[in-house]
C-alpha cells in the first residue's frame, strides 16, 4: 500500500499550479467565459507545449506515457484554477475513448494531433431526454454504401462548436436490450448538415445543441465495433466522472483557502469574523467534505486506473464529490456575505462550476440509483 | 498511489475473517453489536465482550502494531486497519478503552516499567480499563478540571469526582486525569495517573442510558492513594500525554465497517417486506436512503484509510483525526435515521419479537447520540479542525 503520488506528480501538481496562476488569471477566465468561443487558443497553445494534451497517451502516438492518475493530478490543479476550453472534451472524452477503442489509423491521425494541441474534439452523448443511459440514445445512423447518415439530435454537447471532430453517439439498431446497437462515429464537424448552437448556462461553459442532419461519414469512421458502442461509453463514464471528480476537488479546495483568507481578514464587532465559531463551523465542516471528497477519489481513480470493477464505487464518489462541492461553494459564498454573490467574486465561478459538475455525466440522484441496481437489482 | 494489499495482508484478513465468522456464533440470542457494545451492554453483552477479549488476546490481535517485548506482534498500522475493518464489519466485542487508548499511550508516553507492568496483562485481554476524564464541569471545558491530586511522599492522595466513565462499574484500572498544580492554569498543572480500581476511596454510581442501559458512571475520589510510580510522563505535564490519547481515541475506524453490515442487513429487510403492496426495496425513496448509506460507508472508509496512512507514516494528524470523528459519528447517526424511517412504524420496537433486526436501530436511536459526544463533542471536533487544520483563531 502507498496513498501518496509519486514524487514526478507531486512536480506536476506545482507545475501546473504555477502555469495557471500565472497563464490563466481569474480576469482571462470571465474573459473567456463571455467570448463565443470560450477559449484562448494561445493559453491552448502553451498548454500542448507543456505536453499536457498528450500526458495519458503512449509515445508512440506522440504522448508522454502518464497514467490516469497523472490526469487527475492535473484536473485537480486545473479545477482549482477554473479552466475554460475544451480541455476535458478533448482529452478525457475523446482522447480516452479513442486510446481505447481505435484502430491504430484512428490513433494515429487523431491521439498526435491533440498532442500538439491541433485537434479539438467534443463527445455527442446525451439527447433531449437528457439521461445518460442507453436507452436515451434516439439518433440513428443508416448504412449508405462505404458512408453511414446521421440524423438526429444532440444537447448538453461540450465544445462542438469549436470541434473538428465529434464522437457521435447513435443507435444503429433497434434492439431489445437498449445498450445493444449503438454505435459511436468519428465525425467530421464541418460536415454538410450539422447545425451547431451554443446553450447559455450557469457555469458559461460551452455546451451546444448539436442538430445532424443526413452527415454523411465513412464505415472507417467507426470508433470500435458496429453495434457494440456502448461498452467504449461505460468507460468514459467511469474515466469522465472520475476526472470530474477531481476538478471538483480541485475547485473546493480553492473555494475552501479563499474563504478562510477572507474569514481571517474581514472585521466585524472588531474581530476578524473567521474567529466566531458560527464561521469557524462552516469551515470546518468545508473541510471534512473536501478531505472526504479527495480521498474517495483518489482511491477510485487507482480503481480506475487498474481497471479494476468500480461501477458502485465511481457512482458513490461522483454522488458524494458533487453533493460535497455543492456545500462547499454554498458555503463559500455564505461566508463572504453580499460580495460573493457578484461577478467580480472568484467564489461565485466556483458556486457555478458546482451546479455543471454536479449534472454532468450524471447528478447525485441518478448515481445513487446506479447504487441502488448494484445492492438490489431491480426491472422498472 | 496504491492501494492494494499484499498476498500476507490478505491473507491475514482472511484469517481474521474466518475467526470472526466461526467465533460470532458464541454471541448471546438477539446480540445487536456495534455501540451496543460501548454504550449500552447488558450482563450477556458483557460476558461476551470478556470471552472474545481473551480469545483475541490468546490471538495476540489485541496488540497487533506493539513491540513485541510488550506483548505485542509488531505487525504496521495497515495490518492494524485491516483488523478494525474485519471485526467492525462482524461487529463484534472485545476492545475497550485499554487496547485503543491507553496502549497506544503508554508506549509513546510511559516508562520502561510502565510498559512492562501494563501492557502485557492487556495484551492478553485480561484487564478491563476505564477512562476518568470528564467531569461534571469539565466535558468539553476538559481543561477546566477540578478533581486533585495532592503529592504526598511517593503517593498521590485523589479527591473529585468523574462524571460519563464507561464501563467504570465493570473496569479493573482506571487512567485519568488530575490537577497536580492549582497554581498553574488549565491545562498547565495536569498530570495523567494509573489507578487500580480495587484502591479504597473510591465510589462507583451508576448513570442510566435514555433506554435503561447502564454503561456511564458518576466516579467518586475520597483520599485515593496513587503511587507516584503510576503518573504517566512528568508532573503537572499530561495534558501533551493526553493530546496523543485523543488522537488515537478519535481515529477509530470500525464504525464504518458495521456499518456496511447494517446496509446489508437493511437491503435484506427491504427484499423482504412488502408493504402496500409492493417490495420496500422497490420504492424509490428507500432506494435513495440505502444508497446514501453505500456512499457515507464507503467515503468514511476511504477516509479512515488514508488517516491510518498517515499514522503509520508517523504524521501529526490532530485535525484529520479530529475531521474524521465528528464525521463518522454524524455519518452514523444519519444511517441510524434513515434505517429507522425505512423501517417505519416498526423502526421504534426494541428487542422482541415484533422487532425487525433484533430490535438494534431503535437501540441505536436512541444509543446514536453519545457517540456525538463522547470523546469530544462534533461542536469541539470542528473547533480543533478550524484552529489546527485552517489556523482560524482560537476562541
Amino acid at each position: 500500500m502507498d496513498l501518496d503520488f509519486s514524487e514526478e506528480q507531486e512536480m506536476l501538481r506545482s507545475m501546473s499550479r504555477d502555469f495557471l496562476v500565472k497563464e490563466c488569471p481569474k480576469t482571462l477566465v470571465r474573459e473567456l467565459q463571455d467570448s463565443e468561443q470560450g477559449y484562448s487558443p494561445e493559453l491552448w497553445r502553451k498548454m500542448a507545449e507543456v505536453e499536457w494534451m498528450g500526458m495519458v497517451f503512449p509515445e508512440e502516438y506522440g504522448g508522454t506515457g502518464g497514467e490516469f492518475m497523472d490526469l487527475i493530478v492535473l484536473l485537480e490543479e486545473m479545477g482549482r484554477n477554473v479552466v475554460p476550453g475544451p480541455f476535458f472534451s478533448t482529452v478525457v472524452m475523446g482522447g480516452l475513448p479513442i486510446l481505447a477503442a481505435g484502430t491504430d489509423d484512428q490513433k494515429k491521425k487523431f491521439l498526435p494531433a491533440i498532442a500538439k494541441g491541433e485537434c479539438i474534439l467534443s463527445l455527442a452523448l446525451t439527447e433531449t431526454s437528457a439521461t445518460y443511459d442507453a436507452a436515451g440514445i434516439d439518433a440513428t445512423a443508416s448504412a449508405d454504401g462505404d458512408n453511414y447518415s446521421i440524423n438526429g439530435k444532440k444537447l448538453f454537447v461540450y465544445d462542438a462548436h469549436v470541434a473538428d471532430y465529434i464522437l457521435v453517439v447513435t443507435r444503429t439498431s433497434k434492439e431489445a436490450d437498449p445498450e445493444a446497437g449503438i454505435t459511436i462515429f468519428l465525425v467530421d464537424a464541418k460536415s454538410q448538415g450539422i447545425t451547431c448552437t451554443v446553450m447559455p448556462t450557469v457555469a458559461r461553459d460551452k455546451q451546444c445543441e448539436v442538430i445532424f442532419e443526413n452527415v454523411k461519414v465513412p464505415k472507417s469512421n467507426i470508433l470500435g465495433q458496429l453495434d457494440q458502442g456502448w461498452s467504449v461509453i461505460t468507460r468514459i463514464k467511469e474515466q469522465a466522472n472520475i476526472a470530474k471528480c477531481a476538478e471538483m476537488v480541485g475547485g473546493a479546495r480553492a473555494t475552501l483557502d479563499m474563504t478562510v483568507a477572507f474569514a481571517k481578514d474581514r472585521v466585524a464587532y472588531g474581530k476578524p469574523i473567521g474567529s466566531y465559531q458560527a464561521i469557524q463551523h462552516y469551515c470546518a465542516s468545508m473541510l471534512m467534505d473536501i478531505e472526504t471528497a479527495q480521498d474517495i477519489t483518489y482511491e477510485v481513480a487507482w480503481m480506475v486506473e487498474e481497471g479494476l470493477p468500480c461501477i458502485k464505487e465511481v457512482a458513490i464518489t461522483k454522488a458524494w464529490v458533487s453533493d460535497a462541492y455543492r456545500r462547499v461553494t454554498e458555503r463559500g459564498v455564505q461566508i463572504h456575505g453580499a460580495i460573493g454573490t457578484t461577478r467580480d467574486h472568484d467564489v461565485s465561478l466556483y458556486y457555478q462550476q458546482a451546479k455543471a459538475a454536479e449534472v454532468f455525466f450524471g447528478d447525485a440522484n441518478y448515481h445513487r440509483e446506479l447504487i441502488a441496481q448494484q445492492l438490489a437489482p431491480i426491472t422498472r | 498511489m496504491n492501494f492494494r494489499l499484499t498476498p500476507e495482508q490478505e491473507a491475514l484478513r482472511k484469517e481474521f475473517d474466518d475467526f470472526f465468522r466461526e467465533e460470532m456464533k458464541n454471541a448471546p440470542p438477539g446480540y445487536s453489536g456495534g455501540i451496543e457494545t460501548m454504550f449500552g451492554g447488558d450482563e450477556e453483552t458483557w460476558q461476551f465482550h470478556r470471552y472474545m477479549a481473551q480469545k483475541l488476546g490468546a490471538k495476540g490481535w489485541l496488540s497487533l502494531p506493539w513491540p513485541k517485548e510488550y506483548g505485542g506482534q509488531e505487525h504496521d498500522l495497515v495490518s492494524q486497519f485491516i483488523f478494525n475493518l474485519v471485526m467492525g464489519y462482524h461487529r463484534a466485542p472485545g476492545i475497550g478503552a485499554g487496547i485503543m487508548m491507553l496502549a497506544p499511550t503508554l508506549l509513546a508516553a510511559g516508562n520502561e516499567e510502565q510498559k512492562k507492568q501494563f501492557l502485557p496483562p492487556i495484551a492478553r485481554g485480561e484487564v478491563d480499563w476505564c477512562q476518568g476524564w470528564s467531569e461534571p464541569n469539565a466535558g468539553s471545558d476538559l481543561a477546566s478540571l477540578t478533581t486533585r491530586a495532592v503529592r504526598d511522599g511517593d503517593e498521590y492522595i485523589l479527591n473529585g469526582q468523574k462524571i460519563w466513565t464507561s464501563g467504570a462499574h465493570h473496569s479493573d484500572w482506571m487512567f485519568l486525569l488530575a490537577r497536580t498544580n492549582p497554581e498553574l492554569k488549565r491545562s498547565r498543572g495536569i498530570s495523567f495517573l494509573l489507578l487500580d480500581m480495587k484502591t479504597p476511596g473510591i465510589t462507583v454510581r451508576p448513570i442510566l442510558n435514555m433506554d435503561g442501559a447502564h454503561s456511564f458512571n458518576e466516579v467518586f475520589f475520597d483520599d485515593v492513594r496513587v503511587p507516584v510510580k503510576n503518573r504517566v510522563g512528568e508532573e503537572d505535564q499530561g495534558w501533551a500525554v493526553t493530546r496523543m490519547t485523543m488522537n488515537f481515541e478519535r481515529s477509530g475506524v470500525g464504525g464504518f465497517a458495521g456499518n456496511l453490515r447494517n446496509l446489508e442487513d437493511l437491503v435484506g429487510f427491504c427484499k423482504e417486506t412488502v408493504w402496500y403492496g409492493r417490495p420496500l426495496i422497490e420504492d424509490p425513496l428507500v432506494r435513495r436512503h440505502l444508497a446514501q448509506m453505500a456512499i457515507e460507508t464507503k467515503v468514511g472508509e476511504a477516509m479512515a484509510r488514508r488517516l491510518n496512512w498517515r499514522m503509520q507514516k508517523g504524521e501529526m494528524v490532530i485535525a484529520e483525526a479530529s475531521a474524521s470523528k465528528a464525521w463518522g459519528s454524524e455519518s452514523h447517526q444519519r444511517i441510524i435515521y434513515a434505517a429507522c424511517e425505512i423501517i417505519g412504524l416498526y423502526g421504534q420496537v426494541k428487542k422482541s419479537k415484533w422487532a425487525p433486526l433484533y430490535g438494534r436501530f431503535a437501540k441505536a436511536y436512541e444509543l446514536g447520540c453519545s457517540l456525538n459526544l463522547g470523546g469530544g463533542s462534533s461542536e469541539i471536533q470542528r473547533n480543533l479542525v478550524a484552529w489546527v487544520g485552517l489556523e482560524l483563531p482560537r476562541v
